[in-house]
């Protein structure tokens, strides 16, 4: 017959001697998180514009879309394809300052821009703040652009990366995010991912061949998530552009438990007259940023 | 003080025997994986062995002088937290860094220093070494070598000793516990600046739920110079599933045994039960005249509010330590 009563066992002495050492640690843990906080501070600050499209794309689950609409929006501005009375003439670059998903109204986002244009061979800025209309009952359709008001802005403030290139990667990287979360909006990347080849490797397995094969691979094996984008970083390789995409992604797996990755993509694209067309995708999964002291070594 | 109320809260979740909640505990989508080594006893092993277990994965050298036995005496503390059953169903791994000197016997005498469930594990290269590494994202870098085993803090000293191993190797790495639940996925990464209470309830949300809802278990008061009494209460399957009552056990008494009270030509006979089948959402009714659990050769007699714990144990739902009250 079973006699035996739940014990605890007694700590060793090995927990005292640990914790001699638990001082030292401390302290030079705490060094390190410090240096850690001010390089996320500094890192952050220096793209507010990109601050604000993450704070967005993170208060509901489904704007990649929509925000590949705002980056398009800009592009097409900035090439003189579309304009609005509000705005200045000969616009250079657009740096958004805030962005905001609103409520109320529903299904619009709010943001504040300075656009950069030229005037008797002098750089103004102008500052407007507009609401982009959407029907996200609709696959996030763009309806429309409402002007909240616009002003000049005395700055010197240098706008120069905010550029046509800044949006048209934007563009194309938002519309890839949207398509990798749904699969379903395909016309958004048109004609960019014919023959691309996609590798990649997630813990254990590997992947290597066509793009939609390997996506499809991918979502198997990750279940049905949303990617956030955290980071671009362009150069030219060889005399093809390349991208590196940092992005958290946040879903269910197959076995129905919550998920997270923070995903690399290293993205070679050839420049085309439409755009870009991707030439190989490669990806990694790191140690999501689930702590500040990850880096912490001993 | 606020410690010792968050354990008892947190005992007390145990041994009602209620459902805990699915772990909220995101995957860490591809961090860690299966991967194959030798563990401290010169087996080849594999992670997947650890199946149907919650693991905690932490990665050093035995000669580390200070975070390595710090983490080790932290996991420790945590695991001696756990109830035993819940000891059972869970695995402290620590991975060396430095195969070439953190030879399996020499692991295995670091380890059990610490604690003797623990399982040191070593890659047989350096290679292998740097594959699993990779799997689980951690970083580490030989800081020193040719260091003189004297000028270190040694937890235990290298019994299977080679020339040349008077001088050792440092290493800077990381320091991160992996929390792995029972299907081998990592859930979460922690250190010993993770509370224990954080730690282990994590933990206990990666075990599996106990579905048996147990209500009014007591114990009957004793009359005077017996040795034997009866629990009554209701213990109800809340699984989708069936399960099994095997038994009980008691540090109180030295025999236990389920009974059915059935009346047999106009006698009521005790007629013992091996065990007791409970169909999903099945209650079973332990009252006189019916089916009770008997605790018999009791060590001394038991007064009224005297508090008894024992443990009832299920095929499936596994061991629910609970404490009962003696009432009249």
């Amino acid at each position: 017959m079973m006699r035996n009563l739940l014990k605890f066992k007694v700590l060793p002495a090995a927990h005292h001697y640990a914790k001699a050492f638990c001082v030292l640690n401390i302290r030079k843990g705490l060094t390190i998180l410090c240096c850690f906080a001010l390089y996320v501070t500094t890192a952050h600050a220096s793209d507010g514009g990109f601050k604000a499209q993450q704070s967005i794309a993170e208060q509901n689950q489904d704007l990649n879309g929509a925000i590949y609409s705002i980056m398009r929006w800009y592009e097409d501005v900035l090439k003189h394809r579309a304009s609005k009375r509000y705005y200045p003439e000969n616009i250079q670059n657009i740096q958004i300052l805030e962005a905001k998903l609103l409520t109320t109204p529903r299904d619009n986002i709010a943001l504040k821009v300075w656009m950069g244009y030229l005037k008797n061979g002098e750089t103004k800025i102008q500052q407007v703040k507009e609401n982009f209309v959407f029907d996200f009952n609709r696959g996030h359709r763009f309806v429309g652009l409402n002007k909240l008001s616009s002003k000049a802005i005395y700055s010197d403030a240098s706008l120069g990366e905010y550029d046509v290139n800044y949006y048209q990667q934007r563009r194309f990287v938002y519309a890839w995010l949207a398509f990798m979360d749904d699969n379903a909006n395909p016309k958004l990347l048109k004609k960019a991912i014919e023959d691309a080849h996609y590798q990649w490797e997630i813990g254990t397995q590997k992947f290597s061949g066509l793009l939609l094969q390997a996506l499809n691979r991918r979502n198997t094996l990750m279940g049905k998530g949303r990617h956030f984008l955290r980071s671009i970083d362009s150069e030219k390789v060889d005399g093809k552009l390349q991208l590196t995409l940092l992005s958290s992604w946040r879903g269910v797996s197959p076995k129905n438990k919550p998920s997270i990755a923070k995903i690399e993509q290293i993205i070679e694209l050839k420049e085309t007259a439409n755009g870009y067309k991707i030439l190989r995708i490669k990806e990694q999964h790191l140690l999501p940023d689930i702590a500040p002291w990850e880096k912490l070594l001993c | 003080m606020l410690k010792k109320i968050l354990f008892s809260v947190l005992f007390y979740t145990l041994t009602t025997g209620l459902s805990l909640a699915s772990s909220k505990l995101p995957v860490l989508s591809g961090v860690g994986g299966n991967f194959t080594a030798t563990d401290m006893y010169g087996k080849t092993m594999q992670l997947d062995d650890y199946k149907g277990k919650v693991v905690l994965l932490g990665f050093g050298y035995t000669n580390c002088p200070d975070i390595c036995p710090f983490t080790l005496g932290y996991l420790n503390d945590l695991y001696t937290k756990l109830p035993k059953y819940r000891q059972e169903q869970t695995k402290v791994l620590f991975m060396t860094i430095d195969p070439k000197h953190d030879t399996p016997k020499h692991l295995r005498e670091f380890i059990s220093y610490f604690n003797k469930d623990f399982v040191g594990i070593t890659a047989q290269t350096k290679a292998q070494t740097d594959h699993i590494a990779n799997l689980f994202k951690i970083k580490y870098k030989e800081i020193g070598e040719n260091v003189p085993v004297e000028d270190i803090r040694i937890v235990v000293k290298k019994q299977d000793k080679k020339a040349g191993e008077d001088k050792v190797r440092l290493y800077d790495h990381s320091v991160t516990i992996y929390l792995i639940d029972t299907d081998g996925e990592v859930r979460n990464v922690s250190y010993t600046g993770t509370t224990q209470e954080e730690f282990v309830a994590n933990i206990l949300s990666l075990m599996p739920k106990s579905n048996i809802k147990i209500e009014n278990l007591r114990l009957k008061k004793t009359a005077k110079n017996a040795r034997a009494t009866a629990i009554y209460g209701n213990i109800t399957n809340m699984s989708n599933q069936d399960d099994v009552l095997l038994g009980l056990s008691s540090s109180i008494a030295q025999h236990t045994a389920l009974h059915e009270t059935k009346i047999v030509e106009g006698f009521a006979r005790m007629v013992h039960r091996e065990n007791q089948i409970l169909k999903p959402n099945q209650t079973l009714m332990l009252k006189p005249m019916s089916y009770h659990i008997m605790l018999m050769g009791l060590n001394k007699p038991l007064e009224n509010n005297d508090v008894v714990e024992v443990i009832l144990k299920f095929k499936y739902a596994g061991d629910i330590p609970i404490q009962l009250k003696v009432v009249r």
